[in-house]
């Protein structure tokens, strides 16, 4: 499988207090339009990935928001989480291969800076099991479970991970589109407050506002576009694990991402030792740290040292924590990302990771560089 | 024949001294500790309420005993904090101990000798043979106005009793009864109000010794006993000095009163404090001892009984002791006080 | 924090508070903790609070506040207990949940 991809565009993340929901899905589409070259009138399929809009913006027909602003007619809301856009990418690349249509987008927006501050960790309870936050828990306590187990049985201090925070911030510095694009050293990081512990808080990623998107077309549409190509979506795959840390099996590892990969290489045709540059979901540092030997690119317990020696291949837009966490629209902006870095015979193939909540669903999307 | 054929006691772990209170207020603290009698007292966590304490010591009970627990037919709360003003504590406590849906359930008001009350009941519907086993709990998070007197005293804390009347199964076998009932405002709680009122020293000799002393005396005359033939007393304790005072009106000596005290490290836990007394007497009581238990509830009014305990009393299996609730503590500070009684 | 409706309540209350009221001594081991300071509507008031995740000796886990207790370590011993979890507002429900303490 090789599906081009004509147009690959961000918004700059951030509290983008001018522009409500409807302002995002148009801002992305008619820029990724204009790069494209084509009209609204061309997509046969539209994919918008979202995660909060209905709590959040009190709309859930993003779809039809999209015919108002757009114009674009055959579209489908992909609610996942944060994993929203890493699924709709997939989607919209199945809607080419089976032939379905032939020119097919992907928008990932979230719009959550009208959210009161209180209610934020409110809004991130629907991804978490019922009894868990039953008992006062969010994404962020969980995460907080998984690193304290993850010291413990691997002999490790949460002063050996605040590197990592200031690598991503190092890395986003160059970016435009980051909401973070500067450094923050590492002291500041160890002393920021307690979030969970052991996690700090400028260790945790922040939600925030942003959109981006991609546009792919079939095999009949590469030639007319070749000018346009960005790079190919070679393959991607979904997974799934239960909700509830207390119901899984050993909670340092995410055995959705092991069963994701599996699937991922296999249809690829790829292994861990082919993949040159990644963007993983990194909602927290060990959650960065734990995707890459569940991977394959590191063996289970020695994840901190590859990602400490690779921090110039990871999460060069500066991951989720840098960026920001759009939520519907990281998936995508993840995509976008590896493509814009995939260039040249040292960088042929990139792969994009994303987790929903605490790891019950894994979506892994891998592409190649515009000469693969 | 009737009794109770097991008990449980819990107390919060929490406990704040009369001098940081009376930091806070100015008030006397030697006076508290000389006159009152009352060091310290026990303070709920934010999450513990009449309700959560009720479940705990009735668990306390439930593990002394074999029991079919679905063979209960009857719970009975008695509380003047129980936990909403219309659904009462009994079949949530029930449901919690998973007791069956077969018995029937209700919640008593009668300041602080809702307990007793409740017990009364219990034993009724045994005796008129309508049920096999039941549940009689005093449970409460005593409420007082900031600054108030009664501060001071206003604690919180669970007893809970099971009852039977096999005669293999009773532990302390009831003998006699008998209660005064009058209509006293010595204390008080209007709808609405968040803090009751109270008459200062009218609640002294017009209330409680008045009905406290008189009902023990009563059920001593209706049974044709003396207070040397009996061996423990639980009084209520609104604070050390009244049940002391009461014991000395009745003659009683000091030795025989002595577990009254627990109020010096725990406070006045309302519903349950005669019947703490009573669960610390029962913890280390003897076969064919007897046992006077008289509560009294502002409004006003007195329960007594008499038990005499039998030979099963060596049966039951141990949990936590009175005792134990009592050690187990740890000291807080105003400020984290006010956050465990949601007054901030 | 959302409404929770009295049917809710019904359906989920043997889940939510069953294990707390058995008389049938269940103990907990500590697998691994935070202590939570960012948390949800309902429960800001009593920040930082214990969360735990619990391997019960029935075979199973659970995600549970540890009260009562400092100084929480993996691989302490507990024990469940019937709490307060969550009041809704002024006129709602009260919800009871199982949270877990130290055992001595």
């Amino acid at each position: 499988m090789k599906i081009p991809i004509i147009a690959a565009e961000l918004l700059k993340f951030g509290e983008l207090w001018n522009l409500g929901i409807n302002d995002l899905i148009r801002e992305i589409g008619s820029k990724t339009l204009n790069a494209a070259g084509i009209s609204s009138k061309e997509i046969d399929a539209l994919y918008i990935s979202n995660a909060f809009s209905a709590k959040a913006n009190n709309k859930s027909l993003l779809n039809s928001i999209a015919f108002e602003e757009l114009g674009i007619n055959n579209s489908v809301c992909i609610s996942s989480g944060d994993a929203s856009g890493a699924v709709a990418i997939r989607e919209a690349a199945n809607s080419i291969m089976s032939g379905k249509s032939k020119i097919a987008m992907v928008i990932g927006v979230e719009k959550v800076s009208d959210v009161k501050s209180n209610d934020m960790a409110l809004l991130s309870s629907d991804m978490i099991g019922s009894s868990e936050y039953f008992s006062g828990a969010t994404v962020q306590s969980q995460f907080a479970i998984i690193t304290r187990k993850y010291f413990n049985d691997f002999g490790i201090g949460a002063k050996n991970l605040f590197f990592l925070t200031a690598a991503k911030h190092r890395n986003a510095a160059s970016n435009e589109f980051a909401q973070y694009n500067f450094e923050i050293d590492e002291e500041k990081i160890g002393s920021s407050q307690i979030a969970a512990d052991p996690i700090r808080m400028l260790e945790c990623a922040s939600y925030c506002d942003g959109a981006a998107a991609i546009v792919m077309c079939n095999e009949g549409n590469e030639k007319r576009f070749k000018g346009k190509i960005q790079g190919y979506f070679l393959g991607g795959s979904v997974a799934n694990d239960q909700l509830e840390l207390a119901k899984r099996g050993s909670i340092t590892t995410m055995e959705a991402t092991v069963k994701a990969a599996k699937e991922a290489y296999k249809i690829t045709r790829l292994n861990a030792g082919n993949i040159d540059l990644m963007e993983i979901y990194d909602f927290v540092p060990i959650a960065e740290v734990i995707a890459v030997e569940d991977m394959g690119f590191a063996k289970k317990g020695r994840g901190i040292k590859f990602v400490k020696e690779n921090t110039k291949k990871i999460n060069l837009s500066g991951g989720l924590k840098a960026c920001g966490h759009a939520l519907g629209a990281t998936g995508v902006r993840q995509a976008v990302d590896v493509i814009k870095n995939l260039e040249g015979k040292k960088a042929r193939y990139g792969l994009a990771q994303a987790l929903a909540g605490t790891g019950s669903v894994s979506a892994i999307n891998i592409f190649g560089n515009k000469n693969a | 024949m009737v009794g109770i054929i097991s008990y449980g006691a819990y107390i919060p772990k929490y406990r704040i001294k009369s001098e940081e209170i009376a930091r806070v207020h100015g008030g006397d603290a030697r006076f508290i500790k000389k006159e009152l009698l009352i060091e310290e007292k026990s303070v709920p966590n934010y999450d513990e309420d009449s309700l959560t304490m009720g479940v705990e010591a009735s668990l306390n009970a439930l593990k002394k005993v074999s029991i079919d627990k679905k063979r209960i037919g009857a719970v009975y709360s008695g509380s003047e904090s129980k936990v909403y003003a219309v659904k009462p504590n009994a079949p949530i406590i029930g449901e919690a101990l998973d007791i069956g849906e077969n018995y029937t359930s209700a919640d008593i008001e009668f300041a602080c000798k809702a307990g007793t009350a409740a017990l009364q009941m219990v034993l009724g519907l045994c005796k008129a043979g309508f049920i096999e086993y039941g549940i009689a709990i005093g449970t409460d998070t005593a409420q007082s106005a900031p600054g108030d007197i009664l501060e001071y005293s206003a604690s919180a804390g669970a007893a809970s009793f099971i009852v039977g009347s096999k005669k293999d199964e009773i532990i302390a076998d009831l003998e006699m009864m008998h209660s005064i009932s009058s209509d006293t405002p010595d204390f008080w709680r209007r709808h609405n109000q968040k803090y009751p009122k109270h008459e200062e020293r009218f609640t002294g000799e017009p209330a409680y010794f008045r009905h406290l002393v008189k009902c023990a005396k009563a059920l001593m005359e209706k049974a044709k006993i003396g207070v040397k033939d009996i061996d423990h007393f639980a009084f209520h304790t609104p604070n050390g000095k009244f049940p002391l005072k009461a014991g000395k009106m009745l003659n009683i000596p000091i030795e025989k009163l002595q577990d009254n005290l627990i109020v010096s490290k725990v406070g006045n836990t309302y519903s349950a404090a005669s019947l703490l007394v009573f669960t610390k007497i029962l913890d280390k009581a003897k076969p064919n001892e007897t046992i006077l238990l008289t509560s009294f509830g502002s409004g006003a009014g007195s329960d007594a009984f008499l038990f005499r305990i039998t030979n099963n009393i060596k049966k039951l299996k141990k949990t936590k002791t009175t005792e134990d609730y009592i050690k187990n503590k740890e000291y807080i500070d105003y400020a984290e006080y006010c956050k465990s009684i949601n007054a901030i | 924090m959302h409404r929770k409706s009295g049917a809710l309540y019904t359906r989920k209350k043997k889940e939510n508070y069953g294990l707390a009221g058995s008389i049938k001594n269940v103990h907990g081991i500590i697998e691994s903790f935070t202590a939570v300071y960012n948390a949800p509507s309902g429960f800001e008031k009593h920040v930082p609070y214990i969360l735990a995740l619990i391997a019960l000796d029935n075979g199973e886990k659970v995600t549970a506040q540890v009260v009562d207790s400092k100084n929480i370590v993996i691989g302490m011993k507990v024990e469940p207990c019937l709490r307060k979890m969550y009041v809704d507002g002024d006129e709602g429900i009260i919800h009871y949940g199982t949270k877990f303490r130290l055992v001595k």
